[in-house]
């Protein structure tokens, strides 16, 4: 820097600089509307009625998945090439907060859509607190003094008068691995809640944790499976009744990593459930009547026929297929080093 | 012996993958009813006796910090309850 000011605190950190375009207050912002991505489900069912019981018809749908989180949509009056900043002021802190954080930053004509995937439906909503450079900030002041600084091009960077972002604690934080240890089901149950330990991150204390906002996007993401299946043939009811089912199953969960502020000192990450599916195939055929009838007159002779309409056991055609609907099975991406950091709303309200 | 399927109790791995340190194993773990001796299934269809043929499925990921040894998979399933014999 030939020219030019730069403004260091005691520790080295950087304050000002000239020549950095530097983020500053655009507005606080509620979300236009909130969703959630819709569950992807279905199967068939051919000929299992009257199976003797035999044929297992329960959890076709949901039932024993995890709740999904919701996603909140802003639309951030900012035009420009640079997307604004945008920290989460969180609907509650603490160990029972739920958590939330960007998975979404896209240019939308002249506004910035910012989507918040947050854990777990509230009645309360997260708030933005946005952040932009100056030469995307229509504000003006009548203020007449602070600092304004100016790069080389002659571009303001930096103007005290409209409220620059502040930065107290700034760090870097790491999702679990997987999202849910252990065992993911059993039979028909499906087990595939979040069960990872939080992970958490200690910083500077803070005065007040209801005070404190932050800017993390959600970059890593965890998908697993669940997939069960049964089959089985024979005889039940007595004589030459024959019958052959099989069921197959897959259940998913693709998870979020969303963050939260655990206590004035801590922030916590974790995942929530994003999306989540379940299909299936079930399958059945038996034989009775005329084709026992004719068993029974000629001891058996039919035997040959009947297994040629009732197949035995067995999972041929009934599988279904996992890569259509996950990205990947089993894993997890992304989820290391998650740069954060933390403000307080009080700078900004 | 009889059984009309040609599926056995057994595992085996469908997917493994080193993440982060962490492997990843996906294992597909089949259990099923055991096979009825032939003549005994014969008399049984002869007779028209009630019975049957039964397989179940189910994926299991299992975690390791190390690469898993065949036996060490085998404990995982084990503390699972997995049993590749359905009683009857």
């Amino acid at each position: 820097m030939a020219h030019g000011l730069l403004v260091k605190n005691a520790s080295g950190d950087i304050l000002i600089d000239s020549d950095f375009s530097h983020y500053h207050f655009l507005g606080k912002h509620t979300h236009a509307s909130v969703t959630q991505v819709p569950d992807i489900t279905g199967g068939s069912t051919a000929n299992t009625g009257g199976i003797g019981g035999n044929s297992p018809d329960q959890n076709k749908g949901m039932q024993n998945m995890p709740a999904k989180g919701e996603i909140y949509i802003y639309s951030i009056p900012v035009n420009g090439t640079n997307p604004p900043l945008c920290f989460i002021k969180p609907t509650s802190t603490g160990s029972s907060a739920p958590f939330a954080g960007i998975i979404l930053t896209k240019q939308n004509g002249s506004n910035w859509e910012i989507r918040v995937f947050q854990s777990a439906v509230t009645s309360a909503s997260p708030v933005l607190y946005c952040f932009a450079p100056l030469s995307q900030i229509s504000n003006s002041t009548s203020s007449t003094h602070g600092l304004k600084t100016f790069n080389s091009s002659g571009v303001a960077t930096f103007d005290s008068r409209f409220k620059p972002l502040r930065a107290p604690v700034a760090g870097s934080i790491t999702a679990p691995t997987l999202a849910h240890t252990g065992s993911v089901g059993s039979s028909w149950n499906v087990s595939l809640g979040v069960n990872a330990s939080n992970v958490s991150t200690s910083f500077t204390n803070q005065s007040n944790a209801n005070d404190l906002i932050y800017y993390c996007p959600s970059i890593a993401h965890a998908c697993q499976k669940y997939e069960h299946q049964e089959a089985d043939s024979g005889y039940y009811g007595g004589w030459f009744s024959r019958f052959s089912w099989h069921r197959s199953d897959i259940w998913w969960c693709f998870y979020r990593s969303s963050f939260r502020i655990a206590s004035t000192s801590s922030f916590e990450v974790n995942y929530g459930v994003f999306a989540r599916g379940h299909f299936y195939k079930h399958e059945a055929q038996e034989s009775t009547g005329f084709g026992s009838l004719l068993g029974f007159l000629f001891g058996g002779a039919v035997f040959g026929a009947l297994f040629l309409l009732i197949s035995s056991a067995s999972f041929t055609n009934v599988s279904v297929d996992a890569g259509n609907y996950l990205p990947y099975n089993n894993s997890f991406r992304n989820r290391s080093a998650n740069s954060f950091i933390i403000s307080k709303a009080s700078f900004y309200d | 012996m009889i059984n009309e399927h040609n599926e056995i109790g057994k595992w085996e791995i469908v997917n493994s993958e080193l993440n982060d340190e962490l492997y990843l194993i996906t294992v597909e773990a089949t259990s099923c009813e055991p096979d009825f001796e032939e003549v005994l299934h014969n008399q049984m269809h002869t007779d028209g006796v009630a019975h049957t043929h039964r397989i179940e499925r189910s994926l299991e990921l299992l975690e390791f910090d190390h690469n898993p040894t065949t036996a060490e998979i085998q404990s995982a399933l084990d503390e699972r309850g997995y049993n590749p014999v359905i009683p009857r």
